[in-house]
């Protein structure tokens, strides 16, 4: 019932600035059902409720506070009983200059699947994994923008835990274990005992010749693809290793087509006790879209990641889900009035092993109020080593959701 | 810079040189008579909106979308911010304009479930706005020197007089052949305009209406935007309109999309 007091805390927020405050927030019953693994431990289905909440209050001195958080509340699988805080902060505009305090999430990549840059917020990774929602990151941040370009720092004073769900049909550790301790590391390579600790991120925005661009230096840890370790008893550590990442986004036109790239160098501190393969990783995306009667769209995607720098094979897969990897995305807008949406994706390893990710959705308006969505996904993964590496463990986790929103 | 004749603006500069794509009398009257058009319509410095857009599909379903925008005059290229504010699973897009006087605009969409932002390409003109019958073309920047014109005559529509021009769209990207343009007489805007498409045939009619004078200023708060291809409708109607309205450049930061 942990959820409660952030839920209490965005309640008081709100209920106290309830004059001139604009509030939206939507109730989506969920049903999930996973293909059956004959797996006691796990849940193959569970149905139950999520909601999101947003609330922002203006005054006229340009100060601004804005929550927002979500939660899930559910039957059967109880693992899905969670409310996380993606905003809560105050900011101050002097125009060109802005300042912030409080948790804030943040959305540094310009892809569909392949998101090597955007590495401030920790995830829930109890929904779609290259996608997964987020959670809010305590952040004091200072940002100046004018015209076309802008900079700005970040300082994170605490680290915030991601939430892997352990024992799920979405876990990333074998089935049968059901719990294993999340721990930071820090430069020296000692444990961090609690979490406070000072990281940031220091970032360039540029927008020109048809194109943007974002340049930055992060200083902070790792919570991409933690470095597992079995310790005595047996249990299992989940280690977030200390990191320096340079990153580069770029998105430009180039005649019908945008194309997108991102480019990440991480640089892992080193110690005696923990050690990691410095890498880089590059994502490269297009995008076309094709107009059709009728005032019906399609969008083309095909984005591809790769690694560079790991030692072996085993390594990288170690490092990232995605070594080399591509993605074909059709996403299909009717454009009619239920604002009909079809979205199709398929991920592939190009390398040796058969992994296979595909999903297909469909969204459509039923009123102002109601929307209703549905996906099937489709994972082959199968495991190559004595344990599963990156996503083997979703191996044959095939689902089938359902989704049916009210927004208000 | 001038008032918009769509969401955003007509922002052809009247700076900007003649361009060689005028030729003839009558070519030249047609562009004469635009750019005479763009100076009146200059200067309004900001424009406050309040809009409701209302999609219809052939079978007569509708939804309504209202939303608001923001417009800034600038003599580089004007800038403009429209958010959506319901339907509720709408609410909170906003999509932000930086028109450029020559080359391909800056557009940036934001979506605030994801809170994404994501840079439209430019080229994708042709694309609907929000699933409406409005293309980015039709709501986008209209600069006279992105146009040939052709002047066609004299007439009346609906009991006004007009001006006849057609305009062809120098860019490639655009999704017409050419655009009738009906200039009213007096109050230096369109009552209506054909769209053909890229076969010649007629694709679409807007339709501009409820002009009103707001401070020296006549100009329209409805368009009608119908597509005789497939019988679907759309319309703006303005709420409220300012203009002279004072706003900071910063308020169109793109970093402020993100909210």
């Amino acid at each position: 019932m942990r959820f409660l007091i952030p839920l209490g805390a965005f309640l008081f927020v709100s209920f106290n600035l309830r004059a001139e405050m604009s509030s939206q927030g939507e109730i989506r019953l969920e049903m999930r059902a996973f293909q059956n693994d004959d797996i006691d431990v796990t849940n193959d289905y569970g149905y139950g409720f999520f909601t999101r909440l947003e609330s922002e209050k203006e005054f006229k001195n340009d100060i601004k506070i804005k929550a927002r958080g979500f939660g899930r509340v559910y039957q059967i699988d109880e693992s899905r009983n969670y409310f996380y805080l993606e905003d809560l902060f105050m900011e101050k505009d002097w125009g060109n200059t802005q300042f912030f305090m409080g948790l804030r999430t943040f959305n540094w990549s310009f892809a569909e699947a392949f998101h090597p840059n955007d590495i401030i917020n920790a995830r829930n990774f109890d929904s779609n994994f290259e996608n997964a929602e987020k959670i809010g990151q305590p952040t004091i941040g200072l940002q100046y923008q004018k015209e076309n370009h802008g900079f700005g720092i970040y300082l994170f004073p605490t680290l915030v835990k991601p939430n892997l769900p352990f024992g799920s049909r979405l876990s990333f550790t074998p089935d049968s274990i059901t719990n294993a301790s999340r721990r930071f590391i820090d430069t020296d390579g000692e444990v961090i005992e609690n979490q406070t600790y000072l990281s940031g991120i220091l970032f360039y925005d540029l927008s020109a010749f048809g194109g943007d661009l974002k340049l930055f230096w992060y200083h902070g840890h790792d919570r991409e693809q933690p470095q597992a370790l079995l310790l005595p008893g047996p249990s299992l550590s989940l280690n977030f290793l200390a990191v320096d990442q340079i990153g580069l986004n770029i998105v430009k036109e180039v005649g019908t087509f945008m194309i997108k790239s991102e480019i990440a160098h991480k640089a892992y501190a080193e110690n005696s006790n923990f050690q990691r393969s410095d890498h880089t990783i590059v994502s490269i995306g297009i995008e076309k879209t094709f107009f059709w009667n009728k005032s019906q769209e399609t969008m083309l995607i095909l984005e591809g990641q790769g690694l560079f720098g790991a030692e072996n094979d085993d390594d990288a897969r170690a490092l990232n889900f995605f070594q080399r990897d591509v993605l074909l995305g059709l996403r299909h807008s009717f454009n009619d009035a239920y604002s009909q949406e079809v979205f199709f994706s398929i991920i592939a390893d190009v390398d040796k092993s058969k992994e296979i990710l595909a999903s297909i959705s469909y969204t459509r308006r039923l009123s102002d109020q109601w929307k209703l969505s549905g996906s099937l996904r489709y994972i082959d993964a199968p495991q190559s080593g004595l344990f599963p590496v990156g996503f083997e463990s979703l191996d044959e986790d095939h689902q089938v959701s359902l989704q049916l929103s009210r927004f208000f | 810079m001038k008032l918009n004749w769509m969401l955003l603006m007509v922002s052809f500069s009247i700076t900007a040189p003649v361009s060689g794509a005028q030729e003839g009398k009558e070519s030249n009257k047609g562009y004469e008579l635009m750019k005479e058009a763009d100076r009146v319509n200059s200067n309004f410095l900001g424009q406050s909106n309040q809009m409701q857009m209302d999609i219809s599909d052939a079978y007569g379903n509708t939804i309504s979308r209202k939303m608001k925008s923001i417009v800034m005059e600038k003599k580089k290229g004007d800038k403009s911010l429209i958010e959506f504010e319901s339907p509720a699973d709408v609410r909170g897009t906003k999509m932000l304009t930086w028109v450029k006087q020559t080359g391909s605009d800056d557009q940036w969409l934001y979506l605030p479930a994801m809170k994404r932002v994501k840079r439209i390409n430019s080229k994708s003109k042709t694309g609907s706005f929000m699933g409406s019958q409005f293309s980015y073309e039709d709501l986008g920047n209209e600069e006279i020197e992105k146009y040939k014109y052709s002047y066609i005559k004299e007439a009346t529509l609906d009991g006004r007089k007009v001006h006849v021009i057609d305009r062809f769209p120098l860019d490639k990207n655009s999704g017409y052949s050419k655009q009738r343009v009906f200039l009213d007489i007096e109050y230096q805007g369109p009552l209506k305009i054909d769209y053909f498409d890229k076969k010649q045939e007629l694709l679409k009619i807007s339709t501009f209406s409820d002009y009103k004078r707001v401070k020296k200023w006549w100009t329209y708060h409805k368009i009608e935007m119908k597509n005789v291809q497939t019988k679907k409708t759309s319309s703006l109607t303005w709420t409220e309109k300012e203009f002279e309205v004072k706003l900071k450049e910063s308020d169109f930061n793109s970093k402020k999309l993100e909210g």
